[in-house]
């Protein structure tokens, strides 16, 4: 397959994509005002169809470019997004989250959105970022951060009072987003550790974008240490699991457009 | 006196308490990250270079040379170092509750493997921090050898190759080294970008390639003489010495003087003598010397790799700290899908309308 053909083709599953979530949310959002959830596999449908057609895009820039697409801002905001809406579908598998579904789909429209702000051409990898390290680093860290999004919607739910599922498990929904966010966190900081060790000669830097990153691996630590104790369940770890997204989102965009760093956003 | 044991044991029994409790190391962990958060930033709007400063020396260096120097702007990095410690005591004595109590040893264990390797990888920390040191910029000829200052070790370089993209940029670096100690070859391997020479805790990073200014090129009154070594002279008419005193290299500085160039001297005799720098940058300005004009035409050069020596006797523990802590993490995801299968699917499932 030619460039100008995988360029074209990711061209029609970005906008795809866009468009069944997009759809997706619209129906749900009238589904739920109309009061008529035992429809909404309606909105369930194109949601799994742009999820289809984002795991299609992945897929035919792995083949084109050789390498897991998790570089520059187009291909990671289209991972993040697969992980949203991923977990979106799985918990409402799962839990019947249906409430849940648009807010996540919405967050992952976000992300597909910016990341139409993000050229699409085929890179080949530099040498500095030509190992499976750096390709783990992303990924788990762009999962992670999928995870930690959803969490943080379902916890805004609690917050207002909302029920994010009808099986009142949405605190399930907050414990795996936090539980499994941090664990694929923690895979992105080792790998991003060892990887800054072979190349700057230090898994410890001062970079501000690694500073933040050790930042947010020791918040979500101590957020795991109470999610469980009484006194901290409910609204205290619900706010700490938002206040954790703003950081994520602060340490991604804010330090990006703010400062340059390490990891540049485009 | 009774009565006074009686209440030690419960104010120890209540620090303890303290000291265990994971609230403890949530308030820890909260301070620590507003420290770091604000400080971090607060030092990067003041000096956009600290972390490349910081990170130019082992910590402990940074910490104890260069810190004091620099308060209050430092201070929170004094704060941080002191977090640092008490989230380790913290994570230290909750791990020795663990193996006192040996509560839930399989459901447990990935918990206490991560503590485990989490102290593993600040010890590694503080040992490199305290022992390790950190050389950047040695230039080996190609084909020639460089000893490494203070490590006992020398580099030998025998290949170098510049990988470029299209444009011309260079991309990498790629070198083929040996490392000798004590005069005996230990090691030999092609380094380049994220492959670097490892052996034992001393690492060897390609940081890429400059050339050497050998010898220049010069003229006089439009006359070419040379090439001429550092330190080399000729005549370059009756009576008129011209004397190369020292080649600065690229980036290189000498005062005000900045290299590529050579500062040269003319002497007309035992005591009349003139010097001047002349530049290797096209275009530069011509020097007179007795009425001569004087122009540095050409430079012949050698290519030199550059590389950074890094040792850091921590760094096993650091690697030991890290499998460790990766097991442990592995352990507890087996545990909590355990726990979401055992709870089963259809539990929670509840159909459209019911």
């Amino acid at each position: 397959m030619e460039d100008s053909q995988i360029l074209l083709l990711t061209s029609l599953l970005h906008v795809w994509s866009l468009g069944c979530y997009a759809s997706g949310i619209l129906v749900a959002i009238v589904l739920l005002l109309k009061d008529r959830s035992e429809l909404l596999k309606w909105a369930v449908y194109p949601v799994s169809l742009g999820f289809a057609g984002q795991f299609m895009l992945l897929m035919v820039r792995w083949y084109g470019s050789g390498h897991l697409p998790v570089t520059g801002l187009f291909e990671t905001q289209h991972f993040l997004a697969l992980w949203v809406v991923a977990a979106a579908l799985y918990f409402y598998r799962r839990y019947c989250a249906w409430t849940l579904l648009p807010s996540a789909v919405g967050l992952a429209l976000g992300a597909l959105a910016f990341a139409s702000m993000g050229p699409r051409r085929l890179v080949p990898l530099t040498p500095a970022i030509d190992t499976p390290l750096f390709l783990l680093h992303v990924a788990t860290s762009f999962s992670a951060y999928g995870l930690f999004g959803v969490g943080a919607i379902a916890s805004l739910y609690q917050i207002f009072g909302f029920e994010a599922t009808n099986t009142c498990k949405g605190r399930r929904i907050i414990d795996e987003c936090l539980y499994i966010g941090y664990i694929l966190f923690s895979g992105c900081m080792i790998a991003g550790s060892l990887w800054a060790y072979l190349s700057w000669g230090s898994y410890w830097t001062w970079k501000i974008k690694g500073l933040w990153s050790y930042l947010l691996w020791f918040y979500y630590s101590g957020v795991l240490h109470v999610r469980n104790r009484s006194g901290w369940q409910g609204r205290p770890v619900s706010l700490l699991a938002v206040l954790g997204f703003v950081l994520v989102v602060f340490t991604y965009l804010g330090l990006g457009l703010l400062f340059e760093t390490s990891h540049p956003l485009l | 006196m009774n009565h006074l044991t009686v209440l030690m044991t419960g104010y120890l029994d209540r620090a303890w308490r303290i000291f265990i409790s994971p609230v403890t190391f949530v308030g820890l962990s909260l301070l620590w990250c507003l420290d770091l958060g604000v400080g971090s930033v607060v030092a990067y709007r003041m000096d956009p270079q600290f972390s490349a400063k910081m990170d130019a020396y082992p910590f402990s260096m940074w910490f104890r040379e260069i810190a004091p120097r620099q308060f209050p702007e430092s201070l929170w990095v004094y704060i941080l170092v002191w977090l640092t410690w008490l989230l380790v005591g913290n994570l230290f004595l909750c791990t020795v509750n663990w193996f006192l109590n040996r509560r839930q040893w399989r459901k447990g264990l990935g918990e206490v493997l991560v503590h485990l390797g989490f102290l593993l990888i600040f010890t590694g920390f503080v040992a490199g921090s305290v022992l390790g040191t950190r050389i950047q910029g040695i230039p080996v000829d190609l084909n020639g050898s460089r000893d490494m200052p203070g490590s006992g070790l020398s580099l030998f370089l025998h290949e170098l190759d510049q990988r470029r993209d299209p444009d011309g940029k260079v991309l990498d670096t790629v070198s083929l080294l040996e490392l000798r100690s004590a005069g005996q070859s230990v090691s030999r391997k092609t380094v380049r970008l994220n492959h670097p020479l490892i052996w034992k805790s001393a690492v060897i990073y390609p940081r890429g390639a400059r050339e050497k200014i050998l010898r220049v090129h010069l003229s006089f009154d439009g006359n070419p003489v040379g090439p001429l070594a550092e330190g080399e002279a000729l005549s370059i008419s009756a009576g008129l010495n011209a004397r190369v005193e020292r080649i600065l290299q690229p980036g290189e500085r000498a005062g005000y003087l900045s290299g590529p160039g050579a500062l040269v001297r003319v002497s007309a005799g035992e005591n009349d003598r003139q010097m001047g720098w002349l530049s290797a940058i096209p275009g530069k300005t011509t020097v007179r010397f007795f009425g001569i004009r004087a122009l540095l035409t050409g430079v012949e050069s050698a290519v030199q790799g550059v590389y950074d020596l890094h040792t850091d006797p921590g760094i096993r523990l650091v690697l030991y700290g890290a499998v460790i802590l990766a097991i442990g993490t592995l352990w507890s995801v087996g545990g909590y899908i355990g726990l979401l299968r055992r709870k089963g699917l259809e539990e929670f499932r509840v159909g459209p309308g019911t």
